[in-house]
């Protein structure tokens, strides 16, 4: 019923979602879309694919496993694996649906490894963020998921008890399965304190802490004042291989905006504001 | 002000004691004399009295930034919060108890499904698992199961049911929780609070 009657909000959203398409497109990005239904191969699903199907919405139709699109930078790296883009930099907008609900999301990907590209675009879109959609966000927490496999090896980090006691930061479980390593004590220093206190005990790991200060400066400079970064972040899927940035709103415990940089086939970076 | 959701009944008792060993006359005070009070406020902190099932989504939400709840409840609950801290209270064990020894246990009563049916899966021994919210022992000693999965302290709810633990299973432990929002902001609040606790 309520389909058939004026929704003052449907029509906002819609002039949203062509305002954040036109803000991108005007500084040369791509529009870009997927279908929303996604058709899996039962033998050909990737472990990224197996992992993420429980919050899909799926069925079965002619042998093949039909879901709805979980979200876009999956969809992208899905496409992208698959077939050659000649787009530099991309820019969408639609429905994504997870854990039983319809969220929309407004996105941006750039497709090439260079870092002040992808700063580029992340300043644009927290400027959307910032005329549009109620004001800069208020912090931001930073994390490089090349990170953790420099400072504990990558044997440590295939061990289950371990990646759920990363993703939990829980000090006594780490103490108790990582012995004398440092990073169980790091986790009681404030999060600030934690890279200087890094970078001190694993000077290999510099060149990741310079590219995370350069991300961190974006940032500032867009005008987030309190940025924060994660040492012990774990990526939801295998394709996120760099810097990765959550961005949260005055109030908000979950993230209004979240995305980082991949590998599919080549290097990109995307983000994602969710609403 | 930072708040701190605490798990009531059971292991409320047990942090008290360790609050009275551990030299936090005030916070034992204000918690001590909270009769029906489901909030105390004292020093800076506020503590939120909730059903011990409802502190993570207490701190999930965001309400607390921290909270004090059993391990049992996090391992059936799989909440997404930061699980920081093993505190030295609360401690207990999950075990599996029946009226009979049995070769084989194919009916169990329990309140902690998920973690009743990660228990058989480990053992690959295939099992019906009835969910039940309250006296799970009554299950046992009429017949509805062949043996019930719960938090065993002391033993004595299971002997005056005429009821014995069959298996030790995982020990159980209050944990401390913080909001994964919470763990960036408020960091420095969260950080004092574990120091005045000194369990490290």
């Amino acid at each position: 019923m309520t389909s058939f009657i004026y929704n003052p909000k449907l029509i906002q959203q819609k002039q949203l979602e062509i305002e954040f398409l036109s803000f991108f497109h005007g500084h040369g990005f791509g529009i870009i879309d997927l279908p929303v239904v996604e058709a899996f191969d039962w033998g050909g699903m990737t472990e990224d694919d197996l992992l993420l199907m429980p919050q899909r919405e799926t069925w079965v139709q002619n042998g093949t496993v039909h879901a709805l699109r979980h979200d876009w930078t999956n969809s992208i790296v899905r496409y992208l694996n698959k077939y050659k883009i000649d787009a530099e930099r991309a820019v969408y907008s639609g429905p994504v649906f997870h854990t039983g609900s319809e969220h929309s999301q407004l996105g941006m990907e750039v497709f090439s490894d260079s870092s002040a590209e992808q700063q580029d675009a992340l300043g644009l879109l927290i400027e959307f963020m910032d005329g549009r959609l109620g004001g800069l966000p208020r912090m931001a927490v930073i994390s490089h998921y090349a990170l953790l496999p420099m400072i504990l090896g990558e044997d440590r980090m295939a061990e289950p008890a371990i990646r759920r006691a990363l993703s939990q930061r829980s000090e006594s479980a780490l103490k108790g399965l990582l012995g004398n390593h440092p990073l169980p004590a790091l986790l009681g220093d404030r999060p600030e304190a934690q890279i200087h206190k890094l970078r001190s005990i694993f000077p290999e790991i510099s060149p990741i802490l310079e590219e995370l200060t350069g991300w961190e400066e974006t940032l500032r400079r867009s005008g987030i004042e309190a940025v924060y970064p994660d040492i012990t972040a774990l990526p939801a899927q295998s394709y996120y291989d760099g810097v990765f940035i959550r961005l949260y709103g005055e109030g908000h415990t979950a993230p209004a905006a979240s995305g980082g940089q991949y590998t599919a086939r080549k290097k990109a970076f995307g983000m994602g504001i969710f609403y | 002000m930072i708040t701190i959701a605490l798990s009531k009944g059971r292991l409320l008792k047990s942090f008290l004691n360790y609050l009275e060993q551990n030299g936090h006359p005030r916070w034992h005070g204000a918690l001590k004399s909270a009769q029906r009070e489901l909030l105390v406020e004292t020093e800076g902190i506020r503590f939120l009295l909730v059903k011990g099932d409802d502190v993570p989504t207490y701190v999930e939400e965001g309400i607390a930034e921290l909270g004090i709840t059993g391990s049992d409840i996090l391992a059936e609950n799989g909440t997404d919060v930061n699980e920081l801290l093993e505190l030295p209270f609360g401690r207990c064990h999950f075990a599996l108890a029946s009226k009979e020894e049995l070769p084989e246990y194919r009916t169990i009563a329990t309140k902690y499904v998920n973690y009743a049916k990660s228990v058989f899966d480990r053992s690959e021994k295939p099992v019906k698992i009835i969910k039940l919210n309250g006296s799970v022992e009554l299950a046992a000693v009429i017949g509805m199961a062949d043996a019930i999965v719960d938090i065993v302290q002391s033993g004595e709810t299971l002997r005056m049911n005429g009821l014995q633990e069959r298996v030790v299973l995982d020990p159980i432990n209050a944990r401390l929780i913080a909001n994964k929002h919470a763990f960036f902001t408020r960091s420095a609040e969260i950080r004092a609070f574990i120091n005045e606790l000194r369990v490290n």
